[in-house]
């Protein structure tokens, strides 16, 4: 008989240890089920939430091996070839106070999703007498964004939030602005872009992390970049992520290539970037990553346009007027 | 002590909903309760849609007619003037939720999309896709949220606490426990709201309700004298996966599924002929388990079962309406919906019983201050059968009723004094130090599937007063056990295996409650259906079982259905 094992972090409220549990291995089985069945048959102290076993609900969302998924959604059999072994580590979900072995506190997660301003503020023909009116297509530019089931896994592997929850938000968060902000039905859209704006909406680092994560196959990252884009078009372009972002357009526009010695000056401002960044510039000349004449001349003047230059900018200066 | 003016126990979309229309009171404090994260609630799990009536010109369907489809499909047992007031309510609670951000599906000209389900003469679900449940269940919480709702996550119910006695008891509030730490906390309030959902996890392998609906609040409501009243009203949804009982939602069927059975046959053509697959739910649960028990299912015992179909629909209907459906196909029995056929067997659905709720404009109980809403609760809307697509409906309407008769009430109720509280949390201290204590004794997880399949072996789709006697007295048997038996952990942090420990307590508790009702209701009537008595029998039964529980007994009483304009006729579809 083929033998599985789950090595699980425990913690106890005051003790930490890891506890494998070994059991016969049955196909067909979910990861949810296997720790149902370690929890009745070996360990009733095991502590882990789930509810609806259908992938709905949200609650199981567990680490395997160092990447979040949903243990009702996810096949033991699966995990077992993805990996090539018969043990597999279970941790509770990253970038999450623990209570207790797979169990995470979601209080501050649900303060913080305030910060969405979540709930519609409805346009003012529409009543609560009346309902609204909204197309088809209105709808299905919204109906991914509500397949969030807040099940964490996105914020688990967020590269961001592990660096510090302090300046930016659980990746969920940023969906539910999202879905009230692009509303057909939302009276202002920037209420709930705003309050994005202010915890992190720029912090984004790209990572992918929650887009591949989801068990909904949500992108966060791709409503992040949406609401970055509503709130440049709303007039938001001060600090150093919409100027950031307007560098590269401007690079991309006027030559095809990245001007990077223009590029931190255009972000963080000339004072900053000839007083905080100099150091760092001096070891670049230094190191020889960057030489003395072609930054000075990448200052002064610019990268050579790239072949078919005139291409590129048909498709921004198309892109400027769908927008 | 803690103190809020109203405690809401349940964050579904009963709790929240109650919780929002309280705060609309202003100057009240409220506070939810919850066992779990907010959202993990059996509401997330309704799929096919919220029924209301949305009034435009040139329609077929009416208030009336949707009042008569309810009334008929409970069989009669559902109180008129509270269905009459809930189909009203349900029609403005799709308008309201639509105003509030709930993202429903759409008509080509803006209007919220509709569906048909079984039962009705009308199309008249209104959805998001098949995640109606879920995308209702969020919308009410960001709407929470938006409310300024506080929440006690983590927090598990004990007990609902009483000061004074006879015609002077009022509810003080309830003991809670802190789960994470362990710690039992008396909460103070002038009003109570139990929305902590239904009971069907008493037939725990063959249901398709989430772990958490073990009856919490009914049984804290029964333990302080309140009736749970119509316990053997429980629905078999005739759709349930039949690996574990996950549910194929009804819209399946609406949208054009076959059920066919070991030759090939759709074979509701014998028991519905005109509805076909959208007969309601009972008939098409009974038509499956007699297909199965006459030997046209496929497999053996615990494992037969039939076939629904859904290839005829094409890819594309099956991807855009049923993507949930098709999910949980590929998740439970590895397939495709789109290519194969998927394995269906009836499952324990939907708790029609519950809190015996006296006014249903205010969902008030018979116990001052304490009120009830959704599944928990039983006013009766759905009688001895719910329709599809009312249950949701159910938990909007009687959530915002719940709030609003709570906070009416709040408004003008003294603050109540601690006395019972204190008791009562010293009672639950003990009640941990003792429990947890135990070495030996019969492990709780055993006990609960005893239950179940007790319960599905004789409380089932078809009961006889003979197997009911006995499995009465079975269920009493475990409860014997049950006052002995471990919990098998005994730290006060985060204490799972405790609080399963007491969620098996509650579904006993009910279980009697249940087969007490079922045995003595000797006709068959919607979802409960005797082979020794057939018939509906309305010169005895068109009432309302009542069970309380007095000095450990259990009593049964009845009370009359409240029939106004629809007479009692045969329910023929």
């Amino acid at each position: 008989m083929r033998t599985i094992t789950f090595a699980i972090d425990r913690f106890d409220g005051s003790r930490s240890w890891t506890q494998s549990f070994a059991f016969d291995h049955v196909p067909g089985m979910t990861v949810l089920a296997c720790l149902i069945r370690i929890r009745e048959t070996q360990d009733p102290s095991l502590n882990f939430t789930a509810s609806c076993r259908s992938a709905i609900c949200g609650a199981c969302a567990v680490r395997v091996n160092g990447n979040a998924v949903l243990a009702c959604d996810t096949m033991l059999d699966d995990l077992l070839e993805e990996w090539g072994q018969d043990t597999l580590r279970i941790a509770p979900l990253g970038n999450f106070t623990v209570i207790s072995d797979l169990v995470v506190n979601w209080d501050e997660k649900i303060e913080r999703l305030r910060l969405a301003r979540p709930g519609l503020h409805a346009r003012a023909e529409f009543s609560a007498s009346g309902g609204c009116r909204q197309s088809p297509r209105d709808f299905q530019a919204i109906q991914k964004q509500w397949d969030c089931i807040l099940c964490g896994a996105c914020a688990s592997e967020c590269n961001k939030l592990a660096d510090s929850r302090a300046d930016f938000l659980e990746p969920f968060t940023f969906t539910h602005a999202s879905r009230y902000a692009r509303d057909s039905r939302s009276a202002d859209s920037m209420l709930h872009v705003n309050g994005m704006l202010d915890n992190g909406l720029w912090k984004c680092v790209h990572c992918m992390e929650c887009a591949t994560k989801c068990p909904k196959h949500i992108q966060p990252v791709e409503d992040i970049a949406s609401m970055r884009g509503m709130a440049t078009a709303g007039g938001r372009t001060d600090g150093p992520g919409p100027r950031h972002a307007q560098a590269f357009r401007t690079d991309l526009e006027n030559t095809g290539r990245l001007n990077e010695v223009k590029l931190v000056p255009r972000t963080e401002g000339l004072l900053s970037a000839a007083t905080r960044r100099l150091p760092f510039t001096l070891r670049m000349f230094a190191r020889g990553k960057l030489g003395v004449g072609e930054a000075i001349h990448l200052f002064f003047a610019d990268n050579r346009p790239v072949e078919g230059i005139d291409g590129l900018r048909k498709i921004i200066r198309q892109r400027r007027r769908d927008h | 002590m803690l103190t809020y003016d109203i405690l809401i126990v349940g964050s579904g979309g009963a709790g929240l909903r109650a919780a929002v229309a309280a705060l609309k009171t202003p100057g009240l404090s409220v506070a939810v309760v919850t066992k779990t994260m907010p959202t993990r609630s059996a509401t997330c799990m309704a799929e096919g849609g919220i029924n209301g009536v949305l009034d435009f010109p040139g329609q077929k369907d009416s208030l009336d007619a949707h009042s008569f489809d309810t009334v008929k499909g409970s069989d009669y047992l559902g109180d008129q003037d509270a269905i009459d007031f809930f189909v009203e309510k349900a029609s403005e609670a799709v308008r309201e939720t639509d105003f509030w951000g709930t993202p429903y599906s759409r008509r080509d000209d803006g209007r919220v999309a509709c569906r048909f389900m079984g039962g009705h003469q009308h199309a008249r679900t209104n959805y998001s896709a098949d995640k109606t449940g879920h995308i209702l269940l969020h919308s009410n919480f960001d709407y929470a949220l938006k409310s300024g709702v506080n929440f006690l996550v983590d927090h598990q119910l004990l007990g609902v606490a009483v000061e004074g006695s006879g015609d002077d008891a009022v509810c003080s509030g309830a003991v809670i426990r802190n789960v994470r730490t362990g710690e039992v906390v008396p909460v103070r309030a002038r009003a109570v709201v139990l929305a902590t959902g239904g009971y069907t996890r008493m037939f725990w392998a063959r249901t398709s309700t989430p772990y958490i609906a073990t009856g919490d609040g009914v049984g804290a409501a029964l333990r302080v004298g309140v009736a749970f009243k119509d316990p053997e009203m429980v629905q078999f949804h005739p759709t349930g996966v039949a690996n574990g009982g996950v549910l194929i939602t009804e819209a399946a069927r609406g949208e054009g599924g076959y059920l066919v059975n070991n030759t090939g046959q759709r074979f509701m053509s014998r028991y519905a002929p005109d509805k076909m697959e959208l007969a309601p739910r009972d008939i098409t649960a009974r038509a499956i388990e007699t297909e199965i028990r006459e030997g046209r299912g496929y497999g053996e015992g615990l494992k037969a079962h039939v076939l629904l179909d859904l290839r005829h629909l094409g890819r594309d209907k099956i991807i855009e309406r049923l993507p949930q459906i098709r999910h949980v196909g590929l998740l439970f029995e590895n397939l495709d919906l789109v290519d194969e056929p998927i394995r269906i067997r009836p499952t324990a659905h939907y708790s029609m019983g519950g809190i015996d709720v006296v006014d249903h404009r205010t969902m008030a109980t018979t116990l001052i201050g304490l009120f009830a809403a959704g599944e928990c609760s039983c006013v009766s809307i759905h009688g001895a059968n719910r329709l599809g697509g009312n249950s949701l409906a159910d938990a909007m309407v009687t959530g915002k009723q719940a709030g609003l008769g709570c906070a009416a009430y709040a408004a003008r109720a003294a603050m109540p004094g601690e006395s019972a509280l204190n008791r009562l949390a010293d009672e639950w201290r003990d009640h941990f130090a003792t429990a947890t204590a135990r070495k030996d004794g019969a492990s709780p997880t055993e006990l609960r599937d005893r239950l179940a399949e007790i319960l599905w072996n004789d409380m089932g789709i078809f009961r006889t007063g003979e197997r009911l006697a006995a499995a009465y007295a079975a269920v009493g048997d475990l409860q014997g056990e049950y006052a002995t038996a471990r919990v098998g952990n005994p730290s006060p942090v985060c204490n799972s295996a405790y609080t399963h420990f007491l969620e098996v307590g509650n579904m006993l508790s009910l279980a009697r409650c249940s087969l007490l009702a079922a045995m003595h209701r000797t006709e068959s009537r919607g979802a409960h259906t005797r082979e020794d008595h057939p018939a509906r029998d309305d010169a005895n039964f068109l009432r309302h079982s009542l069970v309380t529980l007095k000095g450990g007994e259990y009593c049964l009483d009845y009370r009359p259905v409240t029939v106004t304009r629809f007479k009692p006729e045969e329910r023929k579809y």
